[in-house]
């Protein structure tokens, strides 16, 4: 078994794609949608397309319940509509899930402290994306420093690292000594080394598998499971049994 | 299988397993590759790559049945052409491997102002294939029958050091090498999937261009669009290793909807078609 915490999709056609390919790899899909059919993903979204992006999740997940864990995509700028929006998501669906923060504000800012509150409420898992590169990172990105904000701020909530702070190197610096957290290897390129680093600092305790697809490939990210120096054991952890044991604590009533 | 592209040796910002050949060949025996085409990676770097190419070539004398060479030249650097004489005549050099973004010489040569907006990297340069010492290394390369790899890019930009800021390969740039040159044989290398896309519908001559899918880390059915859109026999697996998990372009085949005789073909078939191995 294997436990993706980190899934989204474009289009209908490539979200048939991934469960698909789940099926075949005996793979369970936290899916969070950041857009609709075949549309962009603004990193501002309103309300109303939160709402119409989480009623694609959330139909996912009711065709498909073995196969998917819904991920409740919220834009923390709306404040009260944001809250409401997770309570009733919360309300209805009654099984495992999750939140997705994105980029529309960082995730250390104070406006995101009312969605957290009631994340510690219900036990859900937050996968929080973060970045930053030699490059550069936008205006409203949560860089690793960031988010070591953020999950200092907010121990009673479990937050999934997304993307190790994409320099990997980096992220994991940024991780030592959070019991909160949990990197997410997904959607960077699978690189020699990024898998046991995070072990060797961390502790397989701390790696979860995400892909980041359809954007990545299952395979691609796979790889960094099972390409690296580690053990069997480890192998576990970081591939469901991480995941499968935050999903088993949380409470939806 | 056939690692149509790999490196050996070490890369100055991180340590990496399976730099050596040794480690190297229990890595390729763990996962079934029995030849890799190879370069060093030194040479990404080094200013004086016959030292490289030299290393690398008293590393393949030790192991002729398991490493095919490619040998880097800087046509952007003077005495180019005594390194590739010395790696036709006495290293028996048949395949060509070329980093236009690293090897950029913009502190020898007059600037390419197209190159240089192009990519919004004010002080970044590569030489590009119009430029005459690049004409004239693809010349030789067309008059010895070597195969050309383009290295695109080699490390996700993601990781980069904050000085080493370096864009992969325009495809417009491996576009003039490759329309330029039909009679030379080029293995695209370090490409994303937007990018073999890109170069396939630009290329005037698609007979002979190939290439490897070691950065070819999605979208979903990655592999599998590949194939339907340039037939079966124009992608090679490739690792780079050391700087990837070899297991993302083995994955990337084996879970391709595929049939199994072109996951043959990508795996060791098209390799040995090009490579002669």
């Amino acid at each position: 078994m294997i436990i993706d915490v980190h899934v989204h999709y474009r289009s209908d056609a490539q979200l048939a794609q991934a469960l698909c390919q789940a099926e075949r790899l005996d793979m369970v899909l936290c899916l969070n949608t950041i857009n609709l059919e075949s549309t962009a993903s603004p990193h501002f979204p309103s309300m109303s397309f939160v709402t119409a992006c989480n009623d694609r999740t959330a139909a996912a997940a009711r065709e498909h319940p073995q196969r998917v864990i819904p991920f409740w995509y919220l834009n923390p700028v709306h404040g009260d509509a944001a809250c409401t929006e997770l309570q009733q998501r919360v309300a209805q669906h009654q099984g495992p899930q999750g939140v997705k923060l994105w980029m529309a504000v960082k995730g250390n800012d104070s406006c995101v402290d009312p969605v957290l509150a009631l994340c510690a409420k219900h036990r859900l898992p937050v996968l929080q994306h973060t970045n930053i590169e030699a490059g550069g990172t936008l205006p409203t990105e949560t860089t690793p420093q960031e988010m070591r904000e953020m999950a200092l701020r907010h121990p009673d909530v479990t937050f999934l690292w997304g993307h190790a702070g994409s320099d990997f190197e980096y992220g994991v610096k940024c991780a030592l000594g959070l019991g909160n957290v949990f990197m997410d290897i997904g959607g960077n390129e699978a690189t020699n080394g990024y898998t046991e680093l995070l072990v060797r600092l961390l502790g397989a305790e701390r790696v979860v598998y995400g892909s980041d697809t359809t954007g990545r490939s299952f395979a691609s990210q796979l790889a960094k499971v099972y390409g690296p120096d580690i053990t069997e054991e480890e192998r576990e952890k970081i591939l469901y049994k991480n995941a499968a044991a935050l999903f088993g604590r949380q409470r939806y009533d | 299988m056939i690692d149509a592209n790999a490196f050996l040796g070490e890369w100055p910002f991180r340590r990496l397993p399976y730099a050596q050949p040794e480690d190297r060949l229990r890595k390729m025996d763990a996962l079934g590759i029995e030849k890799a085409v190879v370069s060093r990676l030194e040479n990404v770097f080094y200013k004086d790559l016959l030292v490289g190419n030299e290393e690398l070539h008293a590393i393949v004398r030790r192991y002729p049945d398991r490493f095919i060479p490619a040998y880097t030249i800087n046509p952007g650097f003077p005495g180019w052409e005594h390194d590739l004489e010395v790696c036709i005549n006495d290293f028996g050099m048949r395949n060509l491997r070329l980093h236009p973004n690293y090897h950029q010489y913009s502190r020898l040569k007059g600037n390419v102002p197209r190159m240089v907006e192009a990519r919004g990297y004010p002080n970044y340069q590569q030489y590009h294939f119009l430029d005459d010492q690049a004409q004239a290394l693809l010349g030789k390369a067309e008059e010895h029958d070597l195969v050309v790899l383009i290295s695109i890019g080699v490390e996700d930009p993601r990781f980069a050091h904050w000085l080493m800021k370096v864009p992969s390969v325009t495809m417009i740039d491996a576009a003039e090498a490759v329309n330029g040159f039909p009679g030379v044989r080029f293995l695209v290398c370090g490409a994303v999937f937007s990018e073999v896309t890109s170069l396939w519908s630009t290329a005037y001559h698609q007979d002979n261009l190939y290439f490897e899918n070691s950065r070819v880390q999605g979208p979903i059915g990655d592999v599998d669009d590949l194939c339907a859109l340039m037939g079966a026999d124009h992608l090679l697996f490739g690792s780079n290793l050391p700087i990837n998990y070899a297991e993302s372009a083995k994955l990337s085949i084996e879970y391709a909807e595929v049939d199994a005789a072109v996951k043959q073909a990508l795996f060791s078939g098209n390799a040995e078609r090009l490579f002669g191995a």
